[in-house]
């Protein structure tokens, strides 16, 4: 009997991402030689900050069996009411920003509360509020400036999005804060160790006298949280508040959080593992744009990497139970 | 009744699990219109046989032998095609369809059109369940049948077709006795038909009443194969628990200390009926039941994952309201799940993950998990128990029953828990580690835990507890002091 460590297995997985995100990077810079331009890395680094930001977010909950596919359209929402608050209202910067936030937070609290107290299955309901987020969106920005789209300019956030230190880009020391605080709270903390168990097996976990329904409603409270983020920083980088903001966001991020070893059976996945999945998903959508493929065809590729990838995992684990 | 016929073979038959050898050159010869009895311990081994030769497990060493022809099966479908059937003790049955639907699950009977044809498999059904000797309209739904109806619906289906073998796994364990005679009755038609039966079964009366011959497995060994007519219980009895297990374990004489654990007047819906106990230092309390008798909903209670409809639970002398496992914990109660799987283990967690994860608020200072820490307290129980394993960082799910069930006992004694609550403490675990469990509770007597437990095996409750608690129906129906009881009274109590 061969026991297998859990590290090793992990570092094996992690190791087969990173040598698939290095062929990936040689394959574009070589097909075109404006894919490694500083211009383009630098773009690319700032798009990935929002997808980065997102599937950290969504690491501990789905580790701990939870999902949340709301976070888009929660962002569409939250970024209409900060630019109506800011645009219309005229509020400050800063307290239209907070509110924002504050929004959105208490939406990942709600998701959490059903979710849990009446034991619903989260995509489906997710996908419910996802829905009356999209339209609570457009009936705010209407109500206020019979648009879809409102103009949010400051000159800090302008400053924000497009300064740079040492030559990176601002928006991407926020990604390096999240992947800080995300890596300690998950590998050094009590609060990381209770969510791996509760992945692992909430009965178990609920039988150990962990609060499985109280740390959960908190992670999806989190997650709400991370949007309201995400929609800080597409404000900053766009200059609007906008209905349809968060619309492409889901599939994406889903698709690197799963790419980087999250199992939607909870109980696995990293924080390295996420960062290697959002770097491919970044590297490879930015790829193919700099290659001119047309976006219908990226959107293709989209869906069908997402298939692949589950399949791929799905493939290896029934392998791996093989005896 | 049986002729010389030999409907099945299995020949040598070993089976190895990861720190388990749970068949050890097993030999069974089966004959044509013979109703074999299957009988041991849980844990002997019978079930590894019968997934072998159900084809769920792979056969590695020996043979099987079907009318003359060697098998080699690689899974159930192949199984099912040499004519073997398996009914299981949880029924398989589809709850929201109809008998017929059922009966005929994965098939149907079409009509000239190749459409579905109602009235002929209405028909063929009837005919079957009349020929099994029941009048059960097949458009009944199955979960509107009781637990009789359905065995014989699950008879029917398993006897569909080309049968030879069918075995039936404790199949009367859930049933009364009027439903237990209807049973019979379907299993002698059968036998007369000439299908060859094993039957497993725990009970000793069913066993005289039913069988022809009886085999006897321990640990994974056959001990005994003779006629029915040709034993009596009482060697039975020897044959399936080998020693007695009071003679291999002499309880040790702990001194008592308070009572730290009381409960009174307990009820929940109609499951838990009245119930009142108390506990003391250094003690074990045994509760013996049969199947419904409502033992494992009172610990699901006593532990907080179910909440009790009434009645008062006192904890060395404060009274207490145990409403989350949580609220258990912080009061000193620990708890062993009957289903280690599903609830005791998490078995993609490795050994010392699971040890500290009963205790990881005190794993550290603040909110910080020192792994320091982690290691020490899991190597200090890795070692004090004997799990055997390469390191604590050896995944759980390669650990055999055993060792898992200490883990989970690991996990308790990590939270220095005052009461433990043991809920069917060595279920599906080999002999060498059910002993070490009993010296492992006994060792916590001394220190002062009080230790609860339901066990289903009387030969463990004989050994090692200081009073046994028989429940029946929800309610208490006797109490003793093991001392001065027997299994013989024990059990005529409990099926009373």
């Amino acid at each position: 009997m061969q026991p297998k460590t859990k590290k090793s297995f992990k570092l094996t997985d992690t190791y087969i991402l990173l040598v698939i995100l290095v062929v990936l990077f040689a394959f574009f810079s070589l097909a075109n030689k404006q894919f490694i331009a500083y211009n383009n890395i630098s773009t690319m680094l700032k798009n990935m900050v929002l997808t980065g930001v997102l599937a950290l977010g969504l690491t501990p909950l789905m580790i701990a069996r939870g999902l949340d596919i709301s976070f888009g359209n929660s962002i569409s929402f939250t970024s209409v009411v900060m630019a109506v608050l800011f645009t219309v209202g005229g509020l400050n910067l800063w307290l239209s920003l907070l509110i924002g936030v504050l929004v959105a937070t208490l939406i990942g609290f709600i998701n959490g509360l059903l979710i849990e107290k009446f034991d619903l299955i989260p995509i489906i309901l997710t996908l419910g509020t996802m829905a009356i987020l999209q339209a609570l969106a457009l009936v705010v920005a209407n109500t206020f400036t019979q648009t879809y789209s409102i103009l949010m300019l400051t000159d800090q956030l302008y400053y924000f999005a497009t300064r740079t230190f040492l030559k990176i880009p601002y928006p991407l020391f926020i990604l390096i804060i999240f992947v800080a605080i995300f890596w300690f709270v998950l590998t050094k903390t009590k609060v990381g160790r209770t969510i791996y168990l509760i992945g692992a097996n909430p009965k178990v976990a609920y039988l150990c006298g962990v609060k499985v329904t109280k740390v959960k409603i908190l992670l999806y409270t989190f997650m709400g949280f991370v949007a309201g983020i995400g929609a800080v920083l597409i404000v900053s980088l766009t200059g609007v508040g906008m209905s349809y903001h968060g619309a492409k966001l889901s599939l994406p991020t889903l698709s690197a959080v799963l790419l980087g070893g999250i199992s939607l059976m909870g109980g696995s996945g990293s924080v390295w593992g996420t960062l290697i999945g959002v770097l491919i998903v970044t590297v490879i959508f930015n790829g193919l744009s700099v290659l001119n493929v047309p976006s219908y065809y990226i959107q293709l590729f989209q869906g069908l990497a997402l298939i692949i990838i589950v399949a791929a995992y799905e493939i290896r684990n029934k392998r791996a139970q093989a005896f | 009744m049986p002729d010389n016929e030999i409907v099945l073979e299995m020949s040598h038959i070993s089976k190895n699990f990861p720190g388990v050898l749970a068949l050890d050159d097993v030999s069974i010869s089966l004959h044509k219109g013979e109703i074999l009895g299957l009988l041991g311990e849980n844990g002997a081994g019978k079930s590894t046989l019968i997934k072998i030769l159900s084809g769920a497990y792979s056969l590695e060493k020996g043979k099987i032998i079907i009318d003359g022809i060697e098998h080699k099966f690689s899974g159930p479908h192949e199984s099912l095609s040499a004519g073997i059937r398996v009914i299981y003790q949880e029924l398989t049955s589809f709850e929201p369809l109809t008998v017929l639907e059922n009966i005929f699950a994965g098939e149907v009977v079409t009509n000239k059109a190749g459409f579905v044809s109602w009235r002929k498999m209405a028909a063929e059904a009837k005919k079957m369940l009349a020929n099994l000797g029941s009048d059960i309209n097949p458009f009944t739904l199955m979960e509107n049948l009781n637990v009789a109806g359905k065995q014989v619906v699950e008879i029917a289906k398993a006897i569909h077709g080309n049968v030879k073998i069918l075995v039936m796994d404790e199949p009367t364990s859930a049933l009364d006795e009027k439903d237990v005679n209807i049973l019979y009755s379907v299993i002698r038609k059968l036998r007369d038909q000439g299908v060859a039966i094993i039957y497993i079964s725990h009970r000793m009366e069913e066993i005289f009443q039913i069988t022809d011959r009886v085999i006897v497995l321990r640990d994974g060994k056959k001990v005994g194969d003779s006629k029915t007519s040709d034993t009596n219980k009482s060697d039975l009895v020897n044959l399936i628990v080998g020693r007695e297990l009071s003679e291999q374990y002499p309880k040790r004489d702990i001194k008592k200390g308070k009572v730290i654990f009381e409960v009174k007047n307990l009820s929940y819906l109609n499951k838990v009926k009245n119930v009142s106990l108390s506990l003391c230092e250094g003690e074990i309390v045994a509760f013996f039941g049969l199947l419904g008798a409502g033992t494992h909903q009172l610990f699901s209670i006593l532990f907080g994952d179910k909440k009790a409809t009434s009645g008062e639970i006192y904890v060395e002398g404060k009274k207490l309201k145990i409403s989350s496992p949580n609220i258990a914990k912080k009061n000193g109660l620990g708890y062993i799940p009957i289903d280690r799987k599903e609830e005791g283990i998490a078995i993609v967690m490795d050994i010392k993950q699971n040890i500290t994860s009963s205790n990881i608020e005190q794993i550290g200072n603040g909110f910080i998990l020192n792994r320091k820490i982690e290691k020490e307290h899991a190597y200090k129980w890795f070692n004090v128990l004997n799990i055997k394993a390469p390191s604590i960082d050896t995944m759980a799910s390669s650990l055999s029953g055993g060792n898992q069930q200490k883990v989970v006992v690991a996990k308790w004694l990590e939270k220095n828990s005052k009461i433990l609550l043991m809920n069917e403490p060595t279920r599906g675990i080999d002999v060498g580690s059910k002993a070490e469990i009993y010296l492992i509770a006994e060792d916590l007597c001394e220190k002062g835990v009080g230790v609860l437990m339901v066990s289903s095996e009387l030969p463990e409750i004989m050994a090692i507890s200081d009073r046994v608690i028989v429940m029946r129906d929800g309610g208490i129906v006797g109490e003793f002091v093991t001392k001065e009881t027997s299994q013989e009274e024990l059990m005529h109590i409990a099926s009373a």
